[in-house]
């Protein structure tokens, strides 16, 4: 291991780089260690980079870039794998998300100090990698399961729990909830009868908190029956329009011709669907008319491969309407707030 | 390297061992802009530090394959609970909803919106309501089966850079003057719309343009425009009545494309080549287009017309990198595709010196089609100098290709394959 910069005079301008030696620079953490990188990885950091450029200092041990406060050395000779390994030009972009896969398989709390520590250091494609790995361990999960995980305390009342539901006040929402709690109480009576009354009380009551704040907030958890009215007619109409042609993506344009045409004759925008409009006309009679799973009219589905299609069609006129053609990696690299913004947004189906 | 800690030693614990409590704000919207949004509002349940963490986030996407009324109530809760700017709206519903659309939109007006995504699938389009054209601060607009309709007092939106319209009715505005009114506009896409009369299309700063729908005449001047992807639907050849059938002096691919100088990637499909193709067809169109590396159009075989204008643009662009012609049949005498081809060719010879990949796509099935595509290739490898490679989408005719291997071929790396179909060409 070569330590150049342990040859340097003690005037801190002369930087000598022998062309044969590679440039360390030296960084300083909060609790005073210090480590030595190579100039190239540094500089992948943005804020050290800045520090560099800035104030020149980090050429040598005594003069070592103090790092802020939330990193650590161990997360720093993490982050400094990172940066070793990304600076490199010449690699492929699977290359570069197996290894960011590999990255952020580590503990939880490691997985957290990273996330602060890459924003302090200005990393944001880190950020972005350790945020979405965080996000993974939240999504899908119950508020119990992600309290264990990241070690937070159950402190919240039963009542603040359900405070969302108490900034409503409509009443079909109460009426709701107290015909949802006479529900709920008739089958822990049944319960009751085989199980102890403690263990029963207590998970009526985590139970109810998040069926209540999971069926207002709209989980497709509620079986519901109701949903197969079965608009037959309109599905037939789909299907007739389909071309058995060759699912070539040209031939699906020349699907979509006929089935445009056949909205088109009907002058584009009213349905020939009697039935359906009527039932939407009466929902839209009251404005407030939060009508919760009784009249599920709006259940009714598409033919699924036909909706399918459909949806497939907006989401690539959507992201046409987002892609820049050019370099694809570049666009992956680089975090403009306009890309950021708008590919979550697209890609968030 | 210095003397790092190994790297398995624990990392000292935040308040009670409390994890993500006390990450800045910034890195939990972070966290919040990676999630749906039901787990999101979620979280408000978790600790007393994240009670509220969730109700500032700027981007509120709804977009669960979930019944409508569910989603309409979870579109109710979270707006009456989030505080402060909202950027970024999508939404996903199968039918429209007016009523709440009306409600949600006075809310979106008022807290600054930036982007809007509104997708409803079914038959019936949803009316946008009039506090849309109150969203000042406007920048990305897409909306699919829709009704906007614009009040007589509307100025546009002066920030707006993007707008994608889908399948949807465009009322009290014309689709010129909302282009015009949009100064900053970048990126338009209209999908199956129908336009009556001339499509008048000016935008000082517009650089992607997607056309698809029904419209008799189209006039573009976007001097910027680098993408251009065009096609007609046209149930009555209504275009036919078109300008260049009046006028007669210039053709419509001259008037249309002849002056788009930065233009670097150009797809014309279905009707439209139709439509470029009257009026008479230049030997050269005005400008020469230099920035021009992508093509894709569709060979109408056997109506010399537009063979014609499909090869103007060719002549036009010398350093044309990549090709995609699709085979129509059209009918007409079955005439020598060889002789046409090669009448066509550009004398000079600067006709495809840069081209490196060509598809050459099948559509329908028909001996003439299959000549013609023969044909064209023989042309392509005997005219491309840095002919990398030539592939043959959805066609699997054996004697075809072992004609097209005996081919002479200018370029000695010219590799042809058969591919089943090329939906990554985009």
């Amino acid at each position: 291991m070569i330590r150049g910069s342990q040859q340097m005079p003690e005037s801190e301008t002369a930087i000598i780089k022998p062309e044969a030696m590679k440039s360390y620079i030296w960084l300083q953490c909060a609790d005073g260690s210090i480590q030595q990188v190579e100039e190239e990885v540094a500089m992948f950091c943005p804020t050290i980079c800045r520090e560099i450029l800035k104030t020149g200092s980090g050429s040598s041990k005594n003069y070592a870039i103090s790092l802020p406060e939330k990193v650590s050395p161990a997360t720093l000779s993490l982050i400094l794998d990172y940066c070793r390994f990304h600076q490199v030009a010449g690699r492929s972009n699977k290359e570069r998300k197996s290894f960011d896969e590999r990255f952020v398989k580590v503990d939880t709390d490691q997985l957290c100090e990273l996330i602060s520590a890459a924003d302090s250091l200005g990393l944001k494609p880190l950020v972005d990698l350790t945020s979405r790995a965080i996000a993974r361990m939240i999504e899908g999960r119950t508020p119990e399961e992600i309290r264990e995980i990241f070690h937070l305390p159950d402190d919240l009342t039963e009542e603040e729990k359900l405070e969302p539901l108490k900034n409503v006040n409509d009443d079909p929402r109460i009426r709701l909830l107290n015909r949802l709690y006479a529900r709920k109480r008739k089958e822990l009576k049944e319960r009751q009868k085989q199980k102890e009354a403690k263990v029963v009380e207590e998970r009526k009551d985590e139970r109810s908190v998040d069926e209540l704040l999971s069926f207002i907030n709209g989980e497709e958890g509620s079986r519901n029956s109701k949903t197969t009215k079965g608009k037959k007619k309109n599905r037939r109409r789909k299907e007739q329009n389909k071309d058995s042609s060759t699912a070539d993506a040209y031939h699906t344009e020349k699907k979509e011709r006929t089935s445009m045409s056949g909205a088109c004759t009907s002058s584009g925008n009213v349905s020939s669907s009697p039935n359906r409009n009527q039932g939407l006309r009466e929902g839209a009679q009251d404005p407030f008319a939060l009508k919760i799973g009784e009249d599920d009219y709006t259940d009714d589905e598409l033919d699924p491969a036909m909706q399918e299609e459909l949806d497939r069609e907006v989401e690539d006129f959507a992201r046409r309407l987002n892609s820049m053609w050019p370099d694809r990696v570049q666009e992956i690299l680089s975090l403009s707030q306009d890309r950021r913004r708008n590919s979550s947004f697209v890609g968030h189906f | 390297m210095g003397d790092p800690e190994p790297r398995q030693s624990r990392v000292k614990h935040n308040l009670h061992g409390d994890y993500i409590s006390n990450l800045p704000h910034d890195l939990k919207q972070e966290i919040f802009l990676k999630l749906p949004i039901k787990d999101v509002v979620r979280t408000s349940i978790l600790s007393s530090k994240w009670k509220d963490s969730w109700t500032s986030i700027p981007t509120l996407a709804f977009a669960q394959k979930s019944t409508d009324s569910k989603l309409i109530k979870l579109v109710d809760n979270v707006l009456m609970v989030h505080c402060g700017p909202i950027l970024n709206f999508k939404l996903v519903l199968k039918h429209p909803c007016n009523e709440a659309m009306g409600r949600w939109m006075l809310i979106l007006s008022r807290n600054g919106v930036r982007s809007l995504d509104l997708r409803y699938s079914g038959d019936e389009k949803c009316k946008i309501p009039s506090r849309f054209f109150s969203c000042v601060a406007l920048e990305w607009v897409l909306m699919s089966c829709c009704i906007i309709n614009a009040p007589r007092t509307f100025q546009g939106f002066k920030l707006l850079r993007t707008i994608g319209l889908e399948n949807c009715n465009l009322t009290g505005i014309s689709i010129g003057n909302l282009v015009s009114c949009c100064p900053l506009l970048e990126k338009l896409g209209l999908h199956k719309f129908i336009h009556q009369g001339c499509l008048h299309i000016l935008a000082p700063n517009l650089i992607q343009l997607y056309l698809y729908g029904e419209f008799h005449d189209l006039c573009i001047e976007t001097p910027k425009l680098t993408f251009g992807s065009i096609g007609l639907h046209s149930r009555n050849r209504d275009y036919k009545k078109s300008i260049a059938e009046k006028a007669g002096k210039e053709s419509n691919i001259t008037r249309v494309l002849g002056y788009l100088l930065n233009i670097q990637k150009l797809h014309v499909f279905e009707d439209f080549i139709d439509y470029l193709a009257m009026g008479p067809i230049p030997e050269n169109l005005p400008a020469i287009f230099y920035e021009l590396t992508e093509i894709d159009v569709p060979l109408c075989c056997s109506v010399q017309d537009k063979i014609a204008a499909a090869f103007c643009l060719f002549k036009g662009a010398p350093n044309l990198k990549k090709l995609r012609i699709e085979f129509l049949y059209y009918g007409g005498e079955d005439q020598q595709p060889a002789q046409i081809l090669s009448k066509l060719k550009a004398t000079e010879g600067c006709l495809f010196k840069c081209l490196e990949i060509v598809n050459i796509v099948h559509v329908q099935n028909n001996v003439l089609l299959a000549k013609w595509m023969l044909e064209f290739a023989k042309l392509v490898l005997n005219t491309a100098p840095v002919l990398h490679k030539l592939n043959i989408i959805n066609f699997e005719d054996a004697t075809f290709f072992t004609k097209l291997e005996c081919f002479p071929k200018l370029s000695k790396k010219a590799e042809i394959a058969s591919v089943k179909n090329d939906k990554d060409w985009f």
